[in-house]
């Protein structure tokens, strides 16, 4: 991809970043995501937790006027190993039919049935500070028609944690199993990522830091001292 | 995600509305240039550009073949793409735009998409790879199937329904008891099914249930068992079911178990391990299917399975011989794709090394050629194959002849040549490929240095009534790129100018502008309202930002001569995105936290006179800090700042490149406290605020947020322990128990 190379630029564009930067190696991580036609890299083989897209939710057209539709994404079906399996929904709105929920459940048992340890699922959802609140309403309702021995996990954005409504931050916490909160934007990590760290500290659930393949990360001392911190998923990228 | 855009004001402000996912590669700015020079998805235009999404250069193709076309879409429907009002959010005007943008609001294919189904309709043809996809969709034709059966008794029936959609609970908790599953149809209802269709009913949905399980071998033998039998449905749909079964069957034989050295376990699945006399047996079942029921129920879905086959086998001959056949029968009853789906599928699926192949088919060929028309591809076309490509083109001469063009153009640099081929072939028709001739034309023009000539042309061109959607401001990009190489960027803004854009004159505001210019177009009656405060606000923050503290003074007076705001209307995600000029109003509130300020323009007049004045530097730090606070999204950041950033600054025109229209050092709030900090003659409860706000910049987690160089730990300390020794019975010095 593009990707190594945007990096290798960026690392050479900004000479304030500092020297200890290091670019993001699959091969010193154990969580991913895995999209679909990523090809079979070697970092899979020690995966601890494997985040596997399997649809996409937004809105069409139709003849009949508007409709929510999910659209199947990502690695077919199959045994993974032994590594512990999330299913990944990006959704880009949040009228959700009751169905589609009845079809996560079932995609989530389908998944064992293949043999795998399946922990939960995850919402893929970009939403500004300003709508958490509304975000929140609609996971404690998925989050009702879900099994509860089904993990709820969600993506999440640097600058809720800066911006982000205390109070909404603090009722995520009640209603989702862990955020994990994306460094990186497309294929590649956002530039001034370490302004937003700060405000990691005002998640009160546990959280994960996302990094993209091949981006940049340099891992702040008191991140392995927050209570909450549990840990990176890397976002598995092919090489061009 | 997040579109951040970092300068040493307001350093860590971010635009953080409705963000487009990850996944759709949005972290772009878009090149404001009508001739690109990078792969970017957010910067496609509507002509056939080597730099397009492949995607982009289809659906232009797919229109001038009068399969679609292109029409403002409302906004209606949830997501950034589809609303206009964000696209400013990101940078975005109508050209060049995003990829997405343009298939989900602009693109409108002329055939209907099916509109049955709760869920969209699932490509298992696509190589999904999993049986699971048709379990609602086999239920209803089970159960339709049962219905019209009337040879079959109710109670029978009934059965034969609820054990079909109980399918999925009955496996699973099979699964989750671990029983096995293999027997249970036999075990529980073979008693009950007497008559001889119902029977056929059940030992169909034995076969149904080996499927769902993977036991791909057993559901084959199942389903074969029923080909002749005299049930029609049952016969003609196991009969394409074992297509589908041997199809799976070769799909998860790519799956290998591998093991780790240390004990542990993993699947991997290559199209390499996949077993090829699997392979040959599904197409052979396909065709047996297709044979038989070449209109059969289920024949659009077998066809559509030799897609599928022959993209696991990388015959890629036989796969373009597929879409040849697909594109050239949309209407057959054997046809399994629309026009919107032959175009996502066709890009993700192109073969872009298997040019012997794509020479089958002109429409991928096309956009193949484009492809490799990019700067630095590994596999650039050469004239001598392009031209040996002609007769692939039969039937398409104004797109080869626009290829041909555009090859002497983007790979030999060879803008004459270009103009030369051109003429060979005027264009006279609206579509897009003879637009793209249009626009190739002027930027070959161009080129050549007929800078004179091109703007004639443009203008040309923008007086012509053009029918097309995009067309008319990918022209007026054109011209304002033509204005601006001859530092007459203000012709844009004159009366009656033909850039009547509102996206573009506001990207040409923030990128080009100059305070002269920004203070006429402030004062010009036949400015529009929004251009007006616009500009206001943009120049009295470039003065302020930039140190040009007279000037902001001096042209505060500004404020007073603006007419009223249009009426603000905050959108449902985003609030009002249009500059507010009465942040230049600040009163002075105070921080609760800070010093007490007067009004901003008092800052300014105490900082024109003295640009190194503590109080006032000071205050201009509140002034910052309070509004990185309260504005939790800050949208007024001079666009394209990152863009002039990067070493790949294009070299092609384009706006937002080049001296800064209005020049100076960004101020920064870390040096400004330092500053205070270096003058001996600060009063010293300015200076125990100067510390303490340079320790706080690196709360709480020791990064810095003050747009200034970090510094160690160890100076921090050194402000910190300043501040509790030299003012230690300040109110700063008090309040501030930590360093970071």
């Amino acid at each position: 991809m593009q990707l190594s190379l945007t990096v290798l630029l960026l690392s050479a564009m900004f000479p304030l970043l500092p020297c200890y930067a290091t670019v993001v190696d699959a091969e010193a991580h154990t969580s991913f995501w895995l999209w679909g036609g990523v090809e079979p890299q070697p970092a899979l083989r020690r995966a601890e937790h494997l985040y596997v897209l399997q649809g996409y939710v937004h809105q069409e057209r139709r003849a009949r006027g508007i409709r929510t539709v999910v659209e199947t994404q990502g690695p077919a079906v199959r045994h993974m190993g032994e590594c512990k399996v999330w299913l990944v929904y990006r959704t880009e709105t949040l009228e959700w039919s009751p169905e589609i929920a009845t079809g996560i459940v079932r995609r989530l048992g389908i998944w064992r049935m293949a043999g795998n340890e399946v922990v939960g699922f995850q919402v893929d959802h970009d939403v500004s500070t300003r709508l958490l609140p509304a975000y929140v309403e609609f996971l404690r309702r998925l989050r009702a028609q879900v099994p509860r021995s089904y993990r709820l996990s969600i993506t999440g954005l640097l600058d809720w944690s800066n911006h982000g409504e205390v109070q909404a931050l603090a009722e995520l916490a009640t209603v989702v199993d862990e955020v994990v909160v994306q460094t990186y934007q497309g294929s590649a990590t956002i530039p001034n990522y370490r302004s937003y760290l700060a405000g990691l500290k005002r998640l009160t659930c546990p959280y994960k830091i996302g990094l993209i393949q091949h981006g940049e990360w340099t891992e702040p001392a008191e991140l392995l001292r927050n209570p909450w911190f549990r840990g990176y998923v890397v976002f598995l990228m092919n090489r061009k | 995600m997040l579109v951040v855009i970092a300068t040493g004001f307001f350093a860590a402000s971010a635009r953080a509305c409705g963000c487009p996912p990850a996944y759709s590669y949005c972290y772009c700015h878009p090149t404001w240039s009508v001739e690109q020079h990078a792969v970017n998805s957010c910067s496609n235009v509507p002509y056939l550009s080597p730099y397009n999404d492949t995607g982009v250069n289809l659906r232009l193709l797919l229109l001038d073949e009068g399969l679609a076309k292109l029409e403002i879409q409302p906004d209606e429907l949830d997501g950034w793409v589809n609303n206009p009002w964000e696209w400013e959010e990101y940078q975005y005007g109508q050209v060049p735009f995003h990829a997405r943008v343009f298939l989900k609001q602009y693109f409108r294919s002329l055939d209907t998409d099916d509109d049955e189904g709760g869920q969209y309709p699932p490509s298992y043809e696509s190589a999904e790879g999993t049986p699971w996809i048709t379990l609602d969709t086999g239920q209803v034709a089970f159960e339709k199937a049962l219905e019209a059966a009337v040879e079959v008794p109710v109670e029978e029936r009934d059965l034969l329904i609820r054990t079909r959609r109980d399918l999925w609970q009955t496996l699973f908790t099979l699964h989750e008891r671990g029983e096995s599953t293999s027997e249970i149809l036999d075990k529980t209802f073979v008693r009950r099914i007497a008559s001889p269709a119902g029977t056929h009913f059940l030992a169909y949905l034995q076969a149904v249930f080996a499927f769902y399980t993977e036991r791909y071998s057993e559901a084959k033998a199942l389903f074969t068992a029923l080909q002749e039998c005299e049930q029609p449905w049952v016969r003609e749909t196991a009969h394409y079911m074992i297509s589908r079964t041997a199809l799976l069957h070769a799909e998860w034989s790519g799956n290998r178990i591998q093991q780790n050295n240390d004990g542990s376990s993993y699947t991997l699945w290559t199209k390499a391990s996949i077993d090829t006399t699997l392979l040959g047996e599904a197409v052979q079942a396909i065709r047996g299917y297709l044979q038989r029921y070449p209109s059969g129920r289920y024949a659009a879905s077998a066809r559509g399975f030799f897609r599928c086959c022959y993209s696991l086998a990388e015959d890629y001959p036989a796969l373009i011989e597929e879409y040849r056949w697909q594109f050239e029968h949309l209407d057959s009853a054997q046809s399994n794709l629309t026009v919107s789906r032959f175009a996502e599928e066709v890009p993700i699926t192109l073969p872009t090394h298997a040019q012997a192949a794509l020479l089958r088919f002109w429409l991928p060929l096309a956009c193949n050629d484009l492809y490799r028309m990019r700067r630095h591809s590994d596999n650039a076309l050469s004239l001598n194959e392009l031209q040996a490509q002609r007769p692939a083109f039969i039937g398409h001469e104004e797109v080869f002849e626009y290829l041909l063009a555009a090859h002497h153009y983007f790979i030999r640099r060879a803008p004459g040549q270009t103009l030369t081929v051109l003429n060979r072939n005027e264009q006279r028709s609206t579509g897009y490929t003879a637009f793209s001739s249009r626009v190739l034309r002027g930027l070959a023009l161009e080129a050549t240095g007929e800078h004179r000539a091109a703007r004639r042309y443009w203008e040309k061109l923008l007086k012509e009534a053009s029918s097309q959607l995009l067309q008319s401001e990918t022209l007026q990009l054109a011209l304002a790129l033509n204005y601006k190489q001859s530092g007459e960027v203000g012709k844009a803004f004159d009366a009656g100018s033909p850039i009547v854009d509102p996206y573009l004159r506001n990207a040409l505001l923030h990128f080009e502008v100059t305070a002269p210019l920004l203070r006429k177009i402030a004062i010009t009656q036949h400015s529009s309202v929004q251009e007006r405060h616009r500009a206001v606000f943009l120049l009295l923050y470039g003065h302020l930002i930039k140190g040009k503290y007279k000037a902001f003074v001096r042209d505060h007076a500004l404020l007073g001569t603006l007419p009223a705001p249009p009426e603000r209307s905050p959108n449902k995600w985003c609030g009002d995105r249009s500059p507010d000029v009465t942040l230049f109003s600040w009163s002075g509130e105070d921080l609760k936290d800070g010093l007490r300020c007067p009004s901003i323009v008092k800052i300014a007049t105490i900082l024109a006179a003295d640009p190194q004045n503590p109080y006032g530097l000071l205050c201009l730090g509140d002034f910052v800090l309070f509004n990185e606070r309260e504005h939790d999204v800050i949208w007024f950041e001079p666009w394209g700042i990152e863009d002039k950033r990067r070493p790949s600054s294009a070299p092609v025109p384009r706006l937002g490149v080049g001296p800064d229209p209005i020049p100076g050092k960004v101020f920064s709030r870390g040096e400004a406290y330092k500053a205070v900090l270096a003058r001996s003659d600060a009063p010293p409860d300015l200076q125990a605020y100067a510390l303490h706000r340079l320790v706080k910049c690196y709360a709480p987690a020791g990064i810095n947020h003050c747009g200034d160089r970090d510094v160690p730990r160890a100076v921090r300390k050194a402000w910190f322990t300043a501040l509790k020794t030299e003012h230690g019975r300040t109110v700063w010095a008090k309040s501030l128990p930590y360093y970071w």
